[in-house]
Protein backbone atom coordinates (compact mmCIF):
# COMPACT_ATOMS: atom_id res chain seq x y z
CA UNK A 1 0.00 0.00 0.00
CA UNK A 2 1.84 3.47 -1.12
CA UNK A 3 2.56 6.01 2.02
CA UNK A 4 -0.30 8.14 -0.26
CA UNK A 5 -3.36 5.48 0.51
CA UNK A 6 -2.21 5.17 4.32
CA UNK A 7 -1.83 9.49 4.32
CA UNK A 8 -6.05 8.99 3.27
CA UNK A 9 -7.20 6.98 5.54
CA UNK A 10 -10.69 8.08 6.63
CA UNK A 11 -9.95 7.31 10.28
CA UNK A 12 -6.96 9.93 10.44
CA UNK A 13 -9.63 12.24 9.13
CA UNK A 14 -12.29 11.34 11.68
CA UNK A 15 -9.33 11.02 14.50
CA UNK A 16 -8.24 14.53 13.51
CA UNK A 17 -11.98 15.98 13.93
CA UNK A 18 -12.08 14.14 16.99
CA UNK A 19 -9.00 15.69 18.41
CA UNK A 20 -9.92 19.37 17.08
CA UNK A 21 -13.46 19.03 19.03
CA UNK A 22 -11.51 18.29 22.13
CA UNK A 23 -8.66 20.47 21.72
CA UNK A 24 -11.42 22.99 21.16
CA UNK A 25 -13.44 22.48 23.78
CA UNK A 26 -10.56 22.07 26.56
CA UNK A 27 -8.69 25.27 25.21
CA UNK A 28 -12.17 27.01 25.77
CA UNK A 29 -12.59 26.09 29.28
CA UNK A 30 -8.88 26.66 30.15
CA UNK A 31 -8.96 30.08 29.36
CA UNK A 32 -10.98 31.03 31.99
CA UNK A 33 -8.96 29.99 34.53
CA UNK A 34 -5.25 31.13 32.63
CA UNK A 35 -6.08 33.83 29.74
CA UNK A 36 -6.42 34.05 26.60
CA UNK A 37 -2.91 34.07 25.50
CA UNK A 38 -1.66 31.08 27.56
CA UNK A 39 -4.83 28.87 25.87
CA UNK A 40 -4.04 29.86 22.10
CA UNK A 41 -0.08 28.84 22.69
CA UNK A 42 -0.87 25.85 24.52
CA UNK A 43 -3.80 24.07 22.91
CA UNK A 44 -3.84 26.24 19.63
CA UNK A 45 -0.02 27.18 18.54
CA UNK A 46 1.25 24.23 19.71
CA UNK A 47 2.46 20.90 17.99
CA UNK A 48 2.30 19.15 21.31
CA UNK A 49 1.91 19.89 25.12
CA UNK A 50 2.36 17.78 28.28
CA UNK A 51 -1.05 16.51 30.36
CA UNK A 52 0.48 16.47 34.25
CA UNK A 53 3.68 17.57 32.88
CA UNK A 54 4.46 14.10 31.63
CA UNK A 55 2.44 12.78 28.99
CA UNK A 56 1.75 13.89 25.20
CA UNK A 57 -1.39 15.67 23.79
CA UNK A 58 -1.24 16.60 20.13
CA UNK A 59 -1.84 20.58 19.90
CA UNK A 60 -4.18 21.95 17.17
CA UNK A 61 -1.26 23.00 15.00
CA UNK A 62 -0.04 19.23 14.43
CA UNK A 63 -3.52 18.44 14.26
CA UNK A 64 -4.11 20.54 11.33
CA UNK A 65 -1.24 20.08 9.47
CA UNK A 66 -2.42 16.10 9.73
CA UNK A 67 -5.39 17.01 8.44
CA UNK A 68 -4.06 19.54 5.98
CA UNK A 69 -2.08 16.65 4.34
CA UNK A 70 -4.70 14.03 5.06
CA UNK A 71 -6.82 15.99 3.03
CA UNK A 72 -4.46 16.99 -0.16
CA UNK A 73 -3.45 13.16 0.03
CA UNK A 74 -6.91 12.05 -0.43
CA UNK A 75 -7.16 14.05 -3.32
CA UNK A 76 -4.85 12.80 -5.15
CA UNK A 77 -5.04 8.55 -3.77
CA UNK A 78 -8.93 8.48 -2.65
CA UNK A 79 -10.79 10.59 -4.73
CA UNK A 80 -12.87 9.63 -7.56
CA UNK A 81 -13.35 12.29 -10.50
CA UNK A 82 -16.60 11.88 -11.43
CA UNK A 83 -18.59 15.08 -12.55
CA UNK A 84 -21.57 13.67 -10.23
CA UNK A 85 -18.82 14.68 -6.90
CA UNK A 86 -17.59 17.92 -8.22
CA UNK A 87 -19.20 19.77 -5.50
CA UNK A 88 -17.75 17.49 -2.58
CA UNK A 89 -14.69 17.99 -4.63
CA UNK A 90 -14.90 21.70 -4.19
CA UNK A 91 -15.58 21.34 -0.42
CA UNK A 92 -12.42 19.59 -0.47
CA UNK A 93 -10.77 22.46 -1.77
CA UNK A 94 -12.27 24.44 0.80
CA UNK A 95 -11.47 22.86 3.61
CA UNK A 96 -7.79 22.86 2.65
CA UNK A 97 -7.48 26.75 1.50
CA UNK A 98 -9.14 27.00 5.41
CA UNK A 99 -5.75 25.36 6.55
CA UNK A 100 -4.06 27.43 4.11
CA UNK A 101 -5.47 30.87 6.00
CA UNK A 102 -4.99 29.16 9.38
CA UNK A 103 -1.29 29.09 8.63
CA UNK A 104 -0.99 32.28 6.97
CA UNK A 105 -2.57 34.31 9.90
CA UNK A 106 -0.72 32.16 12.59
CA UNK A 107 2.48 33.28 10.33
CA UNK A 108 1.75 36.39 8.80
CA UNK A 109 -0.57 38.67 11.29
CA UNK A 110 0.98 41.26 13.28
CA UNK A 111 -0.95 43.30 15.56
CA UNK A 112 0.60 46.20 17.57
CA UNK A 113 -0.60 49.55 18.53
CA UNK A 114 0.14 53.13 17.27
CA UNK A 115 -0.27 55.81 20.16
CA UNK A 116 0.62 59.58 19.36
CA UNK A 117 -0.56 62.82 20.75
CA UNK A 118 -1.61 65.24 18.97
CA UNK A 119 0.28 67.13 16.39
CA UNK A 120 2.68 64.20 16.53
CA UNK A 121 3.45 61.52 13.81
CA UNK A 122 5.11 58.29 13.66
CA UNK A 123 5.74 55.87 10.73
CA UNK A 124 6.32 52.98 13.67
CA UNK A 125 3.92 50.53 15.56
CA UNK A 126 4.91 49.48 18.62
CA UNK A 127 4.26 45.30 19.88
CA UNK A 128 2.07 44.84 22.68
CA UNK A 129 3.96 42.06 24.41
CA UNK A 130 7.07 41.13 22.02
CA UNK A 131 10.53 43.62 22.77
CA UNK A 132 13.58 44.20 21.44
CA UNK A 133 17.11 45.74 21.79
CA UNK A 134 17.66 48.35 19.67
CA UNK A 135 20.91 50.34 18.82
CA UNK A 136 20.95 53.79 16.89
CA UNK A 137 22.60 57.01 16.28
CA UNK A 138 21.26 59.55 17.20
CA UNK A 139 20.11 62.16 14.13
CA UNK A 140 17.46 64.69 13.65
CA UNK A 141 14.27 63.53 12.93
CA UNK A 142 15.15 60.46 12.12
CA UNK A 143 17.04 56.89 12.83
CA UNK A 144 18.54 54.24 11.34
CA UNK A 145 17.43 51.35 14.31
CA UNK A 146 19.15 47.81 14.26
CA UNK A 147 17.35 45.07 16.56
CA UNK A 148 16.92 41.96 17.81
CA UNK A 149 13.98 40.46 18.97
CA UNK A 150 14.62 39.52 22.62
CA UNK A 151 12.45 36.53 22.96
CA UNK A 152 15.21 33.97 22.01
CA UNK A 153 17.94 35.84 24.05
CA UNK A 154 19.82 33.33 26.38
CA UNK A 155 23.10 34.01 28.84
CA UNK A 156 26.13 33.86 26.28
CA UNK A 157 24.43 34.44 22.78
CA UNK A 158 26.60 37.20 20.65
CA UNK A 159 24.46 39.73 18.70
CA UNK A 160 26.38 40.60 15.67
CA UNK A 161 26.08 44.52 14.99
CA UNK A 162 28.92 45.03 12.75
CA UNK A 163 27.75 47.78 10.82
CA UNK A 164 28.42 49.80 14.12
CA UNK A 165 32.13 48.07 14.74
CA UNK A 166 30.76 45.75 17.94
CA UNK A 167 29.58 42.64 18.77
CA UNK A 168 27.17 42.95 22.36
CA UNK A 169 27.06 39.77 24.67
CA UNK A 170 23.75 39.03 26.09
CA UNK A 171 25.14 38.19 29.81
CA UNK A 172 21.73 37.96 31.63
CA UNK A 173 18.20 37.93 30.46
CA UNK A 174 15.32 38.07 32.14
CA UNK A 175 11.93 38.06 29.99
CA UNK A 176 10.12 39.57 33.33
CA UNK A 177 12.04 41.12 36.06
CA UNK A 178 12.27 43.61 38.65
CA UNK A 179 14.76 46.25 39.10
CA UNK A 180 16.19 47.61 41.92
CA UNK A 181 18.50 50.50 42.78
CA UNK A 182 21.91 50.32 43.50
CA UNK A 183 23.61 50.90 46.72
CA UNK A 184 23.86 54.94 47.58
CA UNK A 185 27.92 54.32 48.04
CA UNK A 186 30.54 52.63 46.03
CA UNK A 187 30.94 52.05 42.14
CA UNK A 188 28.95 50.58 39.88
CA UNK A 189 28.94 47.54 38.68
CA UNK A 190 26.57 48.22 35.94
CA UNK A 191 25.61 51.38 33.84
CA UNK A 192 22.19 52.15 33.89
CA UNK A 193 20.71 55.81 32.86
CA UNK A 194 18.07 55.62 35.65
CA UNK A 195 20.48 54.29 38.38
CA UNK A 196 18.95 50.65 38.34
CA UNK A 197 21.49 48.41 39.79
CA UNK A 198 20.49 45.05 40.34
CA UNK A 199 17.15 42.93 38.59
CA UNK A 200 15.31 40.28 39.87
CA UNK A 201 13.95 37.62 38.16
CA UNK A 202 10.00 37.14 37.94
CA UNK A 203 7.79 33.88 36.90
CA UNK A 204 5.86 35.26 33.69
CA UNK A 205 2.79 36.50 34.16
CA UNK A 206 -0.21 34.51 32.42
CA UNK A 207 -1.10 38.04 30.67
CA UNK A 208 2.12 38.48 28.24
CA UNK A 209 1.81 42.76 28.01
CA UNK A 210 2.38 42.39 31.78
CA UNK A 211 6.47 41.22 31.28
CA UNK A 212 9.05 43.96 31.70
CA UNK A 213 12.24 42.22 30.60
CA UNK A 214 15.32 43.20 31.75
CA UNK A 215 18.82 42.21 30.93
CA UNK A 216 22.66 42.85 31.30
CA UNK A 217 24.62 43.71 28.17
CA UNK A 218 28.67 43.45 27.32
CA UNK A 219 30.19 45.33 24.12
CA UNK A 220 32.48 43.35 22.84
CA UNK A 221 34.90 45.43 20.31
CA UNK A 222 38.71 45.72 20.17
CA UNK A 223 38.74 48.84 22.10
CA UNK A 224 36.18 48.63 25.18
CA UNK A 225 37.47 47.84 27.70
CA UNK A 226 36.59 51.15 29.58
CA UNK A 227 32.52 50.49 28.88
CA UNK A 228 31.41 48.55 32.02
CA UNK A 229 28.05 46.01 31.69
CA UNK A 230 25.32 47.74 30.16
CA UNK A 231 21.77 46.71 32.33
CA UNK A 232 18.70 47.78 30.77
CA UNK A 233 15.18 47.24 31.61
CA UNK A 234 11.67 47.44 29.48
CA UNK A 235 10.14 50.20 31.75
CA UNK A 236 12.61 52.74 31.67
CA UNK A 237 12.06 56.02 29.87
CA UNK A 238 15.80 56.58 29.56
CA UNK A 239 18.07 55.45 26.35
CA UNK A 240 21.77 54.52 27.32
CA UNK A 241 23.57 56.83 25.33
CA UNK A 242 26.91 55.12 24.94
CA UNK A 243 30.37 56.77 23.27
CA UNK A 244 31.73 54.52 21.31
CA UNK A 245 34.70 55.58 19.13
CA UNK A 246 33.78 58.94 17.53
CA UNK A 247 30.21 58.05 17.71
CA UNK A 248 27.82 58.06 20.32
CA UNK A 249 25.10 55.25 20.24
CA UNK A 250 22.07 55.23 22.12
CA UNK A 251 20.92 51.55 23.36
CA UNK A 252 16.87 50.51 24.55
CA UNK A 253 15.22 47.60 25.68
CA UNK A 254 11.95 48.51 24.45
CA UNK A 255 8.76 47.36 22.80
CA UNK A 256 9.35 45.71 19.49
CA UNK A 257 8.52 47.75 16.51
CA UNK A 258 7.41 47.01 13.21
CA UNK A 259 7.59 49.86 10.40
CA UNK A 260 4.41 50.89 8.91
CA UNK A 261 4.38 51.63 4.87
CA UNK A 262 3.54 55.34 5.20
CA UNK A 263 4.17 57.53 8.12
CA UNK A 264 1.16 58.63 10.42
CA UNK A 265 0.36 62.38 11.63
CA UNK A 266 -2.35 62.73 14.47
CA UNK A 267 -4.33 66.38 13.77
CA UNK A 268 -7.00 66.32 15.73
CA UNK A 269 -8.81 63.73 18.17
CA UNK A 270 -12.58 64.12 18.77
CA UNK A 271 -14.83 62.68 21.38
CA UNK A 272 -18.21 63.46 21.52
CA UNK A 273 -20.08 62.48 25.01
CA UNK A 274 -24.04 61.47 25.07
CA UNK A 275 -25.67 64.87 26.54
CA UNK A 276 -25.21 65.65 29.94
CA UNK A 277 -22.50 62.83 31.17
CA UNK A 278 -18.63 62.03 30.18
CA UNK A 279 -19.57 58.54 28.90
CA UNK A 280 -18.33 58.67 25.02
CA UNK A 281 -20.61 58.41 22.23
CA UNK A 282 -17.95 58.06 19.11
CA UNK A 283 -14.41 59.30 18.87
CA UNK A 284 -12.55 59.57 15.88
CA UNK A 285 -9.22 60.49 14.77
CA UNK A 286 -8.47 62.92 11.69
CA UNK A 287 -4.92 62.04 10.80
CA UNK A 288 -2.51 63.20 8.02
CA UNK A 289 -0.94 60.20 5.99
CA UNK A 290 2.48 60.38 4.25
CA UNK A 291 3.35 58.00 1.74
CA UNK A 292 6.40 56.74 0.29
CA UNK A 293 6.59 59.24 -2.37
CA UNK A 294 6.09 62.14 -0.21
CA UNK A 295 2.41 62.71 -1.09
CA UNK A 296 0.06 63.14 2.14
CA UNK A 297 -3.38 63.14 2.42
CA UNK A 298 -5.92 63.96 5.03
CA UNK A 299 -8.33 60.83 6.48
CA UNK A 300 -10.88 60.04 9.55
CA UNK A 301 -10.54 56.69 11.22
CA UNK A 302 -13.43 56.52 13.92
CA UNK A 303 -14.84 53.54 16.26
CA UNK A 304 -16.30 51.65 13.01
CA UNK A 305 -14.60 53.35 10.05
CA UNK A 306 -11.18 51.74 10.34
CA UNK A 307 -8.16 52.83 7.31
CA UNK A 308 -7.44 49.63 5.20
CA UNK A 309 -3.94 50.31 3.69
CA UNK A 310 -2.57 47.99 1.49
CA UNK A 311 -1.84 44.65 4.28
CA UNK A 312 -2.73 47.21 7.11
CA UNK A 313 -5.88 48.57 9.02
CA UNK A 314 -5.62 50.40 11.53
CA UNK A 315 -8.71 50.75 14.14
CA UNK A 316 -10.05 53.48 16.25
CA UNK A 317 -9.11 51.56 19.93
CA UNK A 318 -8.85 54.07 22.36
CA UNK A 319 -7.68 57.70 23.69
CA UNK A 320 -6.25 59.16 26.32
CA UNK A 321 -5.93 62.97 27.91
CA UNK A 322 -2.35 63.98 29.35
CA UNK A 323 -1.36 66.02 32.06
CA UNK A 324 -1.13 69.09 29.92
CA UNK A 325 -4.66 68.03 28.84
CA UNK A 326 -3.88 67.36 25.19
CA UNK A 327 -5.45 64.31 23.75
CA UNK A 328 -4.13 61.13 22.77
CA UNK A 329 -5.14 58.24 20.49
CA UNK A 330 -4.61 55.28 20.27
CA UNK A 331 -4.78 53.39 17.15
CA UNK A 332 -4.83 48.78 17.18
CA UNK A 333 -2.60 48.22 14.15
CA UNK A 334 -2.98 44.62 12.24
CA UNK A 335 -0.72 43.76 9.57
CA UNK A 336 -2.45 40.68 7.59
CA UNK A 337 -0.99 39.57 4.26
CA UNK A 338 -3.52 36.73 3.87
CA UNK A 339 -6.53 38.77 4.88
CA UNK A 340 -8.74 37.92 2.29
CA UNK A 341 -7.70 33.99 2.29
CA UNK A 342 -10.66 33.06 5.11
CA UNK A 343 -13.24 35.41 2.84
CA UNK A 344 -11.90 33.06 -0.31
CA UNK A 345 -11.72 29.64 1.86
CA UNK A 346 -15.78 30.67 2.73
CA UNK A 347 -17.06 31.04 -0.53
CA UNK A 348 -15.39 28.10 -2.07
CA UNK A 349 -16.71 25.65 0.94
CA UNK A 350 -20.25 27.32 0.24
CA UNK A 351 -19.81 26.91 -3.77
CA UNK A 352 -18.83 23.53 -2.78
CA UNK A 353 -22.03 22.96 -0.05
CA UNK A 354 -24.63 24.64 -2.95
CA UNK A 355 -23.03 22.38 -6.11
CA UNK A 356 -23.32 18.91 -4.02
CA UNK A 357 -27.15 20.31 -2.99
CA UNK A 358 -28.36 21.31 -6.22
CA UNK A 359 -27.02 18.05 -8.11
CA UNK A 360 -28.05 15.56 -5.54
CA UNK A 361 -32.14 17.86 -6.14
CA UNK A 362 -31.47 17.71 -9.64
CA UNK A 363 -29.87 13.99 -9.93
CA UNK A 364 -32.24 12.04 -12.39
CA UNK A 365 -34.58 9.16 -10.31
CA UNK A 366 -33.22 9.97 -6.65
CA UNK A 367 -36.41 11.94 -5.25
CA UNK A 368 -39.19 9.88 -6.82
CA UNK A 369 -37.00 6.46 -5.54
CA UNK A 370 -37.40 4.99 -1.92
CA UNK A 371 -35.47 1.63 -1.29
CA UNK A 372 -35.76 1.23 -4.99
CA UNK A 373 -39.39 1.66 -5.13
CA UNK A 374 -41.18 4.06 -6.87
CA UNK A 375 -43.00 6.83 -4.54
CA UNK A 376 -46.10 6.57 -6.85
CA UNK A 377 -46.68 2.92 -5.71
CA UNK A 378 -46.10 3.54 -2.29
CA UNK A 379 -49.08 6.03 -2.32
CA UNK B 1 -0.13 9.23 -8.13
CA UNK B 2 2.33 7.96 -5.02
CA UNK B 3 5.25 9.58 -3.59
CA UNK B 4 8.08 7.42 -1.97
CA UNK B 5 8.42 6.96 1.59
CA UNK B 6 11.88 8.50 1.38
CA UNK B 7 11.10 11.77 -0.09
CA UNK B 8 7.92 11.83 2.55
CA UNK B 9 10.75 11.71 5.64
CA UNK B 10 13.10 14.38 3.57
CA UNK B 11 9.79 16.84 3.54
CA UNK B 12 8.98 15.68 7.33
CA UNK B 13 12.83 16.38 8.19
CA UNK B 14 12.73 19.87 6.28
CA UNK B 15 9.67 21.10 7.76
CA UNK B 16 10.84 19.72 11.35
CA UNK B 17 14.09 21.64 10.81
CA UNK B 18 12.40 25.21 10.55
CA UNK B 19 13.21 26.62 14.00
CA UNK B 20 12.79 30.30 14.46
CA UNK B 21 15.71 32.59 15.21
CA UNK B 22 16.08 35.72 16.54
CA UNK B 23 16.44 38.12 13.69
CA UNK B 24 17.99 40.74 12.90
CA UNK B 25 16.23 43.78 11.42
CA UNK B 26 16.93 46.96 10.32
CA UNK B 27 14.34 49.74 9.84
CA UNK B 28 14.12 53.99 9.92
CA UNK B 29 11.86 55.28 12.88
CA UNK B 30 10.50 58.74 11.98
CA UNK B 31 9.19 60.58 14.84
CA UNK B 32 7.33 63.74 14.08
CA UNK B 33 7.41 65.66 17.67
CA UNK B 34 5.84 69.53 18.05
CA UNK B 35 9.65 70.12 19.57
CA UNK B 36 12.22 67.84 19.98
CA UNK B 37 11.97 65.91 23.80
CA UNK B 38 13.77 67.59 26.19
CA UNK B 39 16.90 64.89 27.57
CA UNK B 40 15.69 62.72 30.67
CA UNK B 41 18.02 63.04 33.04
CA UNK B 42 18.63 60.04 35.72
CA UNK B 43 16.03 59.90 38.68
CA UNK B 44 14.31 62.44 37.20
CA UNK B 45 10.92 61.81 34.83
CA UNK B 46 10.54 64.78 32.07
CA UNK B 47 6.67 64.49 30.74
CA UNK B 48 6.54 68.01 28.75
CA UNK B 49 8.32 67.50 25.56
CA UNK B 50 8.07 71.64 24.59
CA UNK B 51 11.11 72.93 26.92
CA UNK B 52 8.50 74.28 29.64
CA UNK B 53 9.19 73.63 32.51
CA UNK B 54 7.55 70.19 33.85
CA UNK B 55 7.03 68.63 36.96
CA UNK B 56 10.26 65.90 38.38
CA UNK B 57 10.49 64.08 41.37
CA UNK B 58 13.14 61.47 43.15
CA UNK B 59 12.30 58.05 43.44
CA UNK B 60 12.51 57.53 47.27
CA UNK B 61 14.82 54.37 48.38
CA UNK B 62 13.96 50.74 48.05
CA UNK B 63 11.35 52.06 45.01
CA UNK B 64 10.73 51.51 41.85
CA UNK B 65 9.64 53.66 39.03
CA UNK B 66 7.30 52.44 36.36
CA UNK B 67 6.20 54.70 33.11
CA UNK B 68 3.16 56.22 33.44
CA UNK B 69 0.35 55.27 31.24
CA UNK B 70 -2.98 56.43 30.89
CA UNK B 71 -3.82 59.67 33.18
CA UNK B 72 -0.81 58.90 35.19
CA UNK B 73 2.34 60.61 34.76
CA UNK B 74 4.23 58.10 36.50
CA UNK B 75 3.89 54.82 38.68
CA UNK B 76 5.89 53.74 41.76
CA UNK B 77 6.05 49.83 43.49
CA UNK B 78 7.82 48.41 46.80
CA UNK B 79 9.50 44.93 45.82
CA UNK B 80 9.04 44.03 49.43
CA UNK B 81 5.47 45.46 50.01
CA UNK B 82 3.50 43.70 47.30
CA UNK B 83 -0.01 45.50 47.81
CA UNK B 84 1.84 49.01 47.43
CA UNK B 85 0.69 51.09 44.46
CA UNK B 86 2.14 54.86 43.90
CA UNK B 87 1.08 57.13 41.10
CA UNK B 88 1.56 60.59 40.26
CA UNK B 89 -1.54 62.40 38.18
CA UNK B 90 -1.90 65.89 37.38
CA UNK B 91 -4.99 67.32 36.58
CA UNK B 92 -5.97 70.81 35.14
CA UNK B 93 -7.94 73.12 37.21
CA UNK B 94 -9.21 72.18 40.55
CA UNK B 95 -10.16 68.06 39.52
CA UNK B 96 -13.27 68.59 40.62
CA UNK B 97 -12.10 70.41 43.66
CA UNK B 98 -10.58 68.71 47.29
CA UNK B 99 -13.62 67.76 48.96
CA UNK B 100 -15.22 65.80 45.93
CA UNK B 101 -12.17 63.90 45.82
CA UNK B 102 -11.53 63.17 49.05
CA UNK B 103 -14.94 62.02 49.36
CA UNK B 104 -14.48 59.48 46.58
CA UNK B 105 -11.46 58.54 47.83
CA UNK B 106 -13.08 57.68 51.07
CA UNK B 107 -15.82 56.15 49.19
CA UNK B 108 -13.76 53.67 47.15
CA UNK B 109 -11.93 52.70 50.88
CA UNK B 110 -15.60 51.43 51.99
CA UNK B 111 -15.80 54.59 54.16
CA UNK B 112 -18.99 57.41 54.03
CA UNK B 113 -18.54 60.94 52.67
CA UNK B 114 -18.15 63.94 54.65
CA UNK B 115 -20.56 66.68 55.31
CA UNK B 116 -18.90 70.14 54.85
CA UNK B 117 -18.10 70.39 58.71
CA UNK B 118 -16.73 67.28 59.40
CA UNK B 119 -14.61 67.24 56.10
CA UNK B 120 -13.16 71.27 57.58
CA UNK B 121 -12.44 69.60 60.98
CA UNK B 122 -10.88 66.59 59.09
CA UNK B 123 -8.37 69.24 56.69
CA UNK B 124 -7.40 70.70 60.06
CA UNK B 125 -5.89 67.29 61.32
CA UNK B 126 -3.62 66.66 57.66
CA UNK B 127 0.26 67.76 57.65
CA UNK B 128 1.31 69.93 54.84
CA UNK B 129 4.57 70.45 53.62
CA UNK B 130 6.68 72.17 51.34
CA UNK B 131 8.25 70.47 48.48
CA UNK B 132 11.86 70.77 47.02
CA UNK B 133 10.24 72.75 44.39
CA UNK B 134 8.51 75.26 46.77
CA UNK B 135 4.89 73.85 46.18
CA UNK B 136 2.46 73.57 48.79
CA UNK B 137 1.42 69.88 49.28
CA UNK B 138 -1.65 68.84 52.06
CA UNK B 139 -1.18 64.89 52.98
CA UNK B 140 -4.29 63.18 53.55
CA UNK B 141 -4.30 60.42 55.90
CA UNK B 142 -6.78 58.12 55.86
CA UNK B 143 -5.14 55.20 57.85
CA UNK B 144 -6.58 57.56 61.12
CA UNK B 145 -9.90 56.79 60.32
CA UNK B 146 -9.38 53.23 60.38
CA UNK B 147 -9.12 50.46 62.94
CA UNK B 148 -5.64 49.00 63.23
CA UNK B 149 -6.78 45.64 63.84
CA UNK B 150 -7.68 44.08 60.36
CA UNK B 151 -4.37 44.12 58.29
CA UNK B 152 -5.62 43.46 55.22
CA UNK B 153 -8.01 46.53 54.99
CA UNK B 154 -7.32 48.55 52.02
CA UNK B 155 -5.99 52.05 52.99
CA UNK B 156 -4.68 54.62 51.60
CA UNK B 157 -2.39 58.27 51.77
CA UNK B 158 -2.26 60.70 49.31
CA UNK B 159 -0.32 64.07 48.73
CA UNK B 160 -2.12 66.95 47.05
CA UNK B 161 -0.44 69.80 45.30
CA UNK B 162 -3.08 72.83 44.37
CA UNK B 163 -1.84 75.20 42.16
CA UNK B 164 -3.69 78.01 40.18
CA UNK B 165 -3.81 76.08 37.01
CA UNK B 166 -3.73 71.98 37.90
CA UNK B 167 -3.93 70.16 40.79
CA UNK B 168 -1.03 67.18 41.05
CA UNK B 169 -1.86 64.28 42.91
CA UNK B 170 0.38 61.73 44.71
CA UNK B 171 -1.77 58.78 45.66
CA UNK B 172 -0.31 55.44 47.52
CA UNK B 173 -2.56 52.45 48.38
CA UNK B 174 -2.23 49.16 49.61
CA UNK B 175 -2.67 47.11 52.34
CA UNK B 176 -2.61 49.29 56.04
CA UNK B 177 0.38 47.94 57.54
CA UNK B 178 2.23 48.70 54.65
CA UNK B 179 1.14 52.05 53.88
CA UNK B 180 2.48 52.60 57.22
CA UNK B 181 5.74 51.09 56.33
CA UNK B 182 5.86 53.42 53.14
CA UNK B 183 4.48 56.67 54.85
CA UNK B 184 7.81 58.12 54.73
CA UNK B 185 8.84 56.77 51.53
CA UNK B 186 5.40 58.80 49.97
CA UNK B 187 6.54 62.13 52.13
CA UNK B 188 10.27 62.09 51.07
CA UNK B 189 8.21 61.59 46.86
CA UNK B 190 6.00 64.70 47.91
CA UNK B 191 9.15 66.76 49.80
CA UNK B 192 11.03 66.22 46.22
CA UNK B 193 8.59 67.50 43.93
CA UNK B 194 9.43 70.30 41.93
CA UNK B 195 8.86 72.38 38.57
CA UNK B 196 12.17 71.98 36.33
CA UNK B 197 13.43 73.46 32.94
CA UNK B 198 14.62 70.62 30.60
Amino acid sequence: MSIVKILSSLKITLGCLILLFILTFWGTIDQVQNGLYHAQERFFHSFYFLVFGFLPFPGAQLVLWILFVNLVCAAFGRFEYQFSKLGIFILHIGVILWCVSAFVTLHGVEESHLTLREKEGANVSQSYRDWELSIWREEPGRRIVTAYDAKPFKGGQVLDFSEFGFDVLVKTYYPNAEAYAGPPSGPPEVFNPSGIQALEPLTSSLEPEKNVPGGIFVLKQESSGAIPPLLLYGAENNDAVIPVGKEVYHFRLRHKKYPLPLGVRLIDFVKEDHPNTEIARSYKSKVELRSEGGLSRGVEISMNQPLRYKNFTFYQASYAVDARGREISTFAVVKNSGRWLPYLAGLVTFAGLVTHFVMMAFQRGVPGKILGKNYSDIR
Amino acid sequence: MSLSKKSFLFLVIVFLGCERQSAKRIYEEVVIQEESPAPIRAFETSNDPHGQPSLAWSVPEGWIEKPGSGMRLASFANPKNKTIDVSIVSLSGSAGGLMANVNRWMEQLGGSAFHETGFQEFLQKQKSLTTQGKLPCLLIDFTSLQSKDDPSALSMLAGVVELPTQTIFLKMTGALPEINQNREALEALCQSLKFSLP
